[in-house]
């Protein structure tokens, strides 16, 4: 179906040339192994002419050995599977044990409840599997909790129950499995919040006697290992070889640039509405809905047959019929945000079109995996916007279709954080003081002066006249929330210093692919109010920051520069914010908000011996650019957008007394990223090198060295000198001294 | 040090945001009043529960015992399978009993089977277990069964916590009639340190009474009382007969009171007058001041807060009772 392709598309009249390189990911056969599992199971995969791909068969094994697992092969490889049998398994062996499944999502809940009682009945167990959230009748609940073996719920309900804890004593004191899926959901902020959540779930359970494993399951990851001690504090076996066959995928890399006269928007309606009309039944992703909206309905002028729509917040009767036109192939196309992503069973299609980089290759390959039937060839077809990332990918195939993924980062060192989850744990159960750690007594003696807490022969006891569970919330980042509202509606919740950047008055602000215009940020009350609204520009603030070094951690020193890790302060000022339109600015508007000031992590580059090779009028454009360029490379290692980041650069940094680039992470208190590319640094110094090195433009365009949203306009910029510092970095000698 | 403030004050600002816990414990620049003085006679054990004895001049509780066995046996919905419709039929045809029913061709076996279950007399435990299967909880029926019981066995009981679920035991006040007197036992934590202490106390009160009295203690008393013995690692797993006067008052009482607080129901009905009470609200506030500043004269008003609802519930029950048996 795919061949001969190129070659039609040539014949069209509306093509221009666009496909600037294609490349092949050659398909893989299956590689399958026998694992130890009981009669039923045994029963029912030969019934289901199911054989074990090897990875299946490897969790299977690990947890059969007593061992916790991380399972990270791609898409559609049997991973729910992977998971299920062997905790099943358990459950039939032991008519006692139970099973806790964690989804971030309720919905992703309910689609794995329907797996459970599906694979439940096939193998006539009596499991009862049941979702207990928010959701749940309360006539169901007492029996649930009575009866049910298999109990399905996400981290902000769990924060919620832990304190009934003895509510639940029949299947905690017989917890045997915790399963943790779609765990790629859990990073940033928000994951080192599960993480706390988590630690306070196993001290609850082991004070019933329950002996849980867990096995975790994600999207590819870079770091599975990692991730997964920091996640649940423990190690896990990691399985990342995709044992299932693969069929070949082609790729093509399309440049829009080269039609200049037609939309991005419209060249992918008429490459949807070409690939359809072939009977390639494609999907497609894109950023907002407003996009997507328009791309399925260009096609549709077009003459494309049954093209879909596809966005969050669906009814559940809706997507199913959607699900079930494209599984019947009634519906030839669909064109959906990243609700798609993940979690959805709609079966494997014939080609899948990334309009834009998703933001890392995570998502880039969970939406890939979309297409892709059995063995067959499918087709993938990258669309690359003008912004650094995507051209980067677009120009480096190798990178893009490589095995290479972005690091998870959990960050656990938040003191605020810390103090609430050490709040809700002393009120879930005595802590005694044998299980803290230095910081946590510390911290546990500020709680105590505060009257939340009180020092008991028993370890301490909560206190507060609020309940613990009330005032800490998992989606209260750092204490300081800032809650989104649209009407009645919330939204969600963030950092001040995010609303500040992102929300400001004016701003346009994407939520889960929809866009809203915002109104009103009333940063004493935490209120940032929206409204709903089809803008054709996006906005971005204009911010100026200073940064103070607080302390050092760490230096490496090179031949010609230092690299330091530590503590800074950052003041940061709001100049205005730029609507742009079409990657053009159309205006800058003044904005009034007060300077915000807040401690965060930092790591910064130093040249004590100066650059001597680049002139004083180039210095600081040289700097500011390699700065640029830093940052929009940052998403390559490490799963973060390149606003989490900031930068400042400086011919002669007060502090230092030498030209220095600062990177930081954007948010109050830190969130672990300067860390993980002060881990991986000569990595992001060589892509960011190659990114400006091979970008045709001279004095640096919108694909390589310009920021839309830097605080002085991308002023001033000087590419060769740029390039010349990122090499020096990239050139990164094999023993860097290190000292500490 | 500004570090840890800075980590922990967020948390302490959300906690006593919506109450008014801050004024009260700056205002104490008087002598602190040492426990021995707030309460005199009062006994501390080791484990530092304070035992604090009182009986309050009550008439004595008189439940007619009786005509508890006949009004059981003319509950007809009692027997399994009998609704509302079933009962009013039988009792067209004559069936007014449930031991009329023994010889009915479709009830006769589930009839003597309830009856055998029971047991002559009628076994308390077995008879609310049938109650609170088939009738609502607040169906006079089962306040006139606590005449099945020894009166000196009924515990009435009472607790002060911290806040809503989750928070803190400090006080809990029991009564209980021995021979004509009304005595009630209060235990008071003097430090959450001795919590613990404390529950262990009530486990014990418990463990040897037929039957709880309480207000709205099957949500609120009864469910924090395990909540925290579970917190502490004690699990409860006793489910006594428990009467919550709660639910009796709410249909005794409808249209007669705005709203069924303790307080509006004393005001309106039973006429008791409290004067210079300590607002149910205020006493985790006042406690909370306690701890802050050692002066225990601000547990006085608590302790009589406590006792007086203890008092109420003898009064109340009194009054249910007469309106169950004028019914």
């Amino acid at each position: 179906m795919l061949d001969g392709l190129v070659g039609d598309l040539e014949r069209s009249a509306w093509y221009r040339g666009q496909i600037a390189h294609t490349a092949n990911r050659p398909g893989s056969t299956a590689q399958h192994a026998t694992a130890t599992i009981s009669a039923p199971f045994r029963d029912e995969l030969d019934r289901r002419g199911i054989e074990l791909y090897r990875h299946q068969a490897d969790v299977i094994e690990a947890f059969r050995n007593g061992k916790d697992a991380i399972i990270t092969t791609p898409t559609a490889s049997g991973k729910t599977l992977a998971f299920n049998l062997p905790v099943l398994a358990a459950l039939h062996d032991d008519p006692k044990a139970c099973a806790l499944y964690l989804y971030p999502l309720k919905a992703l809940a309910n689609d794995q409840l329907q797996k459970l009682v599906a694979l439940e009945a096939a193998c006539d167990l009596q499991l009862a599997p049941a979702t207990y959230d928010g959701d749940t009748p309360t006539s169901s609940r007492a029996r649930i909790k009575r009866t049910s073996r298999i109990v399905l719920t996400n981290p902000h309900a769990l924060h919620q129950y832990l304190p009934w804890h003895h509510q639940w004593a029949r299947i905690l004191s017989h917890l045997r499995a915790v399963v943790i899926d779609e765990a790629h959901h859990y990073r940033g902020v928000y994951g080192s919040n599960v993480a706390f959540l988590l630690r306070r779930l196993f001290r609850i359970v082991d004070h019933y006697g329950g002996k849980p494993q867990v096995i975790l399951s994600s999207a590819s990851i870079a770091n599975p290992e990692t991730f997964a001690r920091a996640l649940i504090g423990r190690d896990a076996t990691s399985i990342n070889e995709d044992g299932s066959g693969r069929g070949e995928k082609r790729v093509w890399f399309w440049d829009p640039l080269v039609d200049p006269t037609r939309s991005v928007t419209s060249q992918v309606a008429s490459l949807l509405s070409f690939l359809t009309g072939r009977g390639i039944q494609t999907i497609c992703f894109t950023r907002t809905r407003a996009s997507a909206e328009l791309i399925a309905q260009s096609a549709s002028q077009d003459g494309a047959p049954e093209i879909a729509s596809y966005r969050a917040g669906y009814l559940p009767e809706e997507r199913r019929s959607l699900e079930h036109g494209l599984r019947d192939g009634t519906i030839r196309g669909v064109v959906s945000t990243t609700a798609l992503e993940a979690g959805i069973d709609i079966g494997g299609l014939d080609a899948a079109i990334l309009v834009g980089f998703p933001g890392s290759l995570l998502s880039a390959w969970q939406q890939a995996g979309r297409a892709g039937r059995g063995t067959a060839p499918s087709l993938l077809v990258f669309v690359p916007f003008e912004n650094p990332l995507d051209r980067y990918f677009f120009s480096h195939p190798d990178d893009f279709l490589g095995r290479t993924r972005e690091r998870l980062v959990v960050p656990l060192g938040h003191p605020r954080q810390q103090a609430g989850h050490l709040a809700c744990a002393a009120a879930e159960l005595p802590l005694p003081e044998a299980e803290l750690t230095p910081e946590e007594t510390e911290l546990a003696a500020g709680l105590c002066a505060q009257g939340l807490l009180a020092s008991t022969p028993r370890g301490y006891v909560y206190r507060g006249l609020r309940r613990a569970h009330e005032i800490v919330s998992l989606d209260d980042l750092s204490g300081e929330t800032i809650r989104m509202v649209c009407g009645d509606r919330l939204l969600e919740t963030m950092d001040p210093v995010r609303a500040r950047r992102d929300a400001f008055p004016g701003a346009v602000y994407l939520h889960r692919g929809e866009t809203y215009i915002v109104d009103r940020l009333d940063l004493d009350e935490g209120l940032v109010v929206v409204r709903k609204d089809k803008p054709d520009y996006y906005t971005t603030s204009l911010r100026a920051s200073e940064v103070e070094i607080l302390a050092r951690e760490e230096i490496q020193s090179h031949a010609h520069h230092a690299l330091e890790i530590g503590r800074v302060r950052v003041t940061e000022s709001f100049l205005g914010y730029k609507t742009i339109h079409a990657d053009r600015t159309v205006a800058v508007h003044p904005l009034d908000l007060p300077l915000h000031i807040f401690e965060t992590d930092a790591l910064w580059i130093a040249f004590p011996e100066g650059l001597t090779d680049l002139t004083p009028e180039h210095l600081l454009g040289s700097l500011h650019g390699a700065e640029h360029a830093l940052i929009a490379m940052a998403p390559i290692l490490v799963l973060c957008d390149a606003t989490d980041l900031g930068g400042v650069s400086a011919p002669l940094h007060p502090q230092i007394g030498a030209p220095t680039i600062v990177l930081f992470d954007d948010a109050s208190e830190g969130s672990g990223l300067s860390f993980a590319l002060f881990e991986a640094f000569d990595r992001l110094a060589e892509r960011a090198h190659t990114l400006v090195r091979d970008c045709p433009c001279t004095l640096g365009c919108p694909s390589c060295l310009l920021s839309p949203r830097c605080g002085s306009q991308n002023e001033p910029l000087y590419k060769p000198g740029a390039i010349r510092i990122l090499e020096l970095l990239a050139r990164n000698p094999e023993t860097p001294e290190a000292v500490r | 040090m500004a570090k840890i403030d800075r980590s922990v004050g967020w948390l302490a600002e959300k906690a006593r945001a919506g109450s008014s816990a801050e004024h009260r414990t700056t205002t104490s620049s008087q002598q602190a009043v040492p426990l021995e003085d707030a309460f005199p006679g009062a006994v501390a054990d080791p484990s530092g529960v304070l035992t604090i004895d009182d009986h309050p001049p009550l008439s004595p509780l008189d439940i007619d015992r009786a005509a508890v066995t006949d009004a059981l046996h003319a509950e007809l919905r009692l027997v399994y399978g009998i609704g509302a419709r079933f009962a009013a039929g039988l009792r067209e045809d004559g069936y007014t009993s449930i031991p009329a029913l023994n010889d009915h061709p479709r009830w006769g076996s589930a009839s003597s089977n309830l009856l055998k279950r029971w047991g002559i007399p009628p076994d308390p435990t077995a008879v609310y277990r049938t109650l609170d299967r088939w009738l609502s909880s607040a169906d006079p029926l089962h306040l006139r069964a606590l005449g099945l019981l020894p009166i000196e066995s009924l515990l009435f009981f009472d607790l002060e916590t911290l806040g809503l679920g989750g928070s803190p035991v400090f006080l809990a006040a029991v009564g209980r009639f021995v021979g004509d007197e009304f005595r009630i036992r209060q235990y008071l934590a003097p430090a959450l340190g001795a919590e613990v202490a404390l529950l262990e106390r009530m486990k014990a009160e418990i463990r040897d009474a037929s039957a709880l009295l309480s207000y709205n203690g099957k949500s609120f008393d009864w469910t924090v009382l395990r909540e925290r013995l579970a917190y502490y690692g004690l699990p409860l797993h006793e489910t006594p007969i428990h009467v919550d006067l709660l639910h009796h008052a709410r249909r005794a009482l409808v249209g007669r009171v705005p709203d069924c607080h303790l307080s509006t129901i004393e005001e309106h009905v039973l006429g008791i007058g409290r004067s210079n009470d300590l607002p149910s609200a205020e006493v985790p506030i006042h406690y909370t001041a306690y701890l802050e500043t050692g002066d225990a004269s601000y547990l006085v008003p608590i302790v009589n807060h406590s006792k007086q609802d203890l008092i109420s519930l003898v009064i109340l029950l009194k009054y249910l009772l007469r309106m169950a048996a004028d019914a």
